[in-house]
């Protein structure tokens, strides 16, 4: 008889370390907000790379925005994804914790442009939905 | 994943905040459309590296940082490839004084 394995996704295995170190109730947060804040600054490191040079005190704070706003937005992000790809949230949408909250920072300053992009496709979609041609 | 605040944490946030400091200023000086994305990458590797290891366990911070440096050096392998890079490679050494004419050596020579 074979045992079954466990996850072995690095969110599953943060979360085991945690639980050893902080007790089983706090291990599932902070284990997944340990992998996307990882992600988050990996990802304003790559952000903070690709924009104009400025001023010190701008980029910090501009790494800083990033980092938080990709740490509270992760998990809807992935939650969306989980459901439009539909993968087994409870098997294994877990993975894609720190993929989210690396691309959803290092977008940084063309934020706006994707979000106009965005914006153009649900409108062409929502028109086609209705039966209304594309102008 | 560490447990409470003790020095060594302390002293630890310290030291990566500003590792990442520096790195951040780095990387804000960088032309993304230029010939630096090795350079780039280099640094990023470093900060996710530095970031690792406060979310690592706490015995394995230091080989996180290790795999860090090592995919800097890694990274950076191609560069060093024929000897030290443009610009900071070391001059050629000096002509022996015996080649240098007496009337330019000076008195004491």
């Amino acid at each position: 008889m074979t045992t079954p394995h466990p996850p072995l996704d690095v969110v599953s295995v943060l979360v085991a370390v945690a639980a050893m170190a902080l007790g089983p109730e706090l291990a599932p947060y902070v284990g997944a907000y340990s992998v996307i804040a990882l992600g988050a600054v990996v990802g304003a490191l790559i952000a903070v790379w690709r924009r104009p040079p400025s001023s010190r005190l701008q980029v910090a704070s501009f790494a800083s925005v990033l980092v938080v706003v990709s740490v509270c937005t992760t998990v809807p992000a992935a939650d969306l994804l989980t459901h439009y790809l539909s993968i087994d949230a409870a098997r294994g949408g877990q993975w894609l914790l720190f993929p989210v909250a690396l691309s959803l920072a290092a977008v940084g300053h063309d934020w706006p442009r994707v979000a106009r992009w965005l914006a153009t496709t649900a409108g062409r979609a929502l028109r086609l939905r209705i039966g209304d041609p594309p102008k | 994943m560490n447990a409470p605040m003790s020095p060594e944490l302390v002293l630890h946030l310290a030291l990566v905040a500003s590792g990442m400091w520096s790195i951040v200023c780095r990387l804000n000086l960088l032309d993304p459309s230029a010939d630096s994305s090795t350079v780039a990458w280099q640094h990023i590797a470093l900060g996710a590296a530095l970031a690792g290891s406060l979310v690592v366990p706490r015995e394995y911070a230091t080989h996180t940082v290790l795999v860090g440096l090592l995919i800097f050096q890694a990274a950076g392998a191609r560069r060093w490839r024929n000897g030290a890079p443009d610009g900071v490679r070391k001059r050629p050494p000096a002509a022996s004084t015996a080649a240098v004419p007496a009337a330019l050596r000076g008195p004491h020579a």
